[in-house]
């Protein structure tokens, strides 16, 4: 025989839909995320690709071709509670801005995680660069 | 007091900013000031707002006198620290470069 307990009722018939209503409310509410970017010309400015231009990422290493460091380019993402950020989370704003500044690539990437009472943030730091010569 | 010039200091202010996720709300060649944006979370309240003053001035043509304040708002204090050290530490690293 199979006995199923009802869950106790706390006596008013509204409370348990609401309880969850609330809590769905403030656990959408907590998923509270700030992302901010920039970019700094290092000399003269360039004028911004296309939204389609391709700029390659080198995580690690120079590109072969000389190049120029144009601009500094900065992701900041901040989650509340214990959710972490990702570089590929960053990275469609770190390609956003190395655009605007008029990067063909991005290099030096400087990844930095803190922890600020009640929030983690996570900030990409790197340079964008627009090679000298034409490709072969 | 960094043995900078004022436009390299005021760069490293800006620089400073956006790593650690403030809103640049007045750049001038000689103060900046920037607010954290508020955020909203379960445990700490309202973390964010609180809100830093960098103030360069120039004390020859290679040396700037850098003084800089964090401020905390009443609304989610709690969850609020104070930047400074973490300002000038961060200016330092920016200057180095």
């Amino acid at each position: 025989m199979i006995c199923v307990t009802p869950r106790p009722k706390d006596g008013l018939p509204w409370a348990w839909p609401t309880n969850r209503l609330v809590l769905a409310i403030c656990l959408a509410v907590s998923a509270c995320t700030v992302r901010q970017a920039r970019h700094v010309w290092l000399g003269p400015a360039y004028p911004p690709w296309p939204s389609g231009h391709s700029v390659e990422v080198f995580r690690d290493g120079l590109p072969a071709r000389p190049f120029l460091r144009i601009s500094r380019l900065d992701v900041h993402i901040e989650k509340t509670d214990f959710r972490k950020a990702s570089f590929d989370e960053a990275l469609p704003q770190l390609l956003n801005q190395a655009r605007l500044s008029g990067a063909d690539a991005v290099i030096e990437i400087r990844e930095r995680r803190t922890w600020v009472v009640g929030s983690r943030a996570y900030h990409v730091t790197a340079t964008g660069i627009r090679y000298t010569e034409p490709t072969n | 007091m960094f043995q900078r010039p004022l436009a390299d200091c005021h760069a490293a202010a800006l620089d400073a900013f956006s790593v650690f996720g403030f809103d640049v709300k007045t750049d001038q060649p000689d103060y900046v000031e920037g607010v954290r944006p508020r955020k909203f979370n379960l445990i700490w309240g309202n973390p964010g707002g609180e809100r830093v003053r960098v103030w360069l001035t120039p004390t020859g043509s290679e040396e700037t006198r850098v003084v800089i304040t964090s401020e905390r708002a009443v609304l989610g204090m709690v969850a609020q620290k104070n930047w400074v050290r973490d300002m000038a530490h961060q200016m330092t690293e920016s200057l180095a470069r």
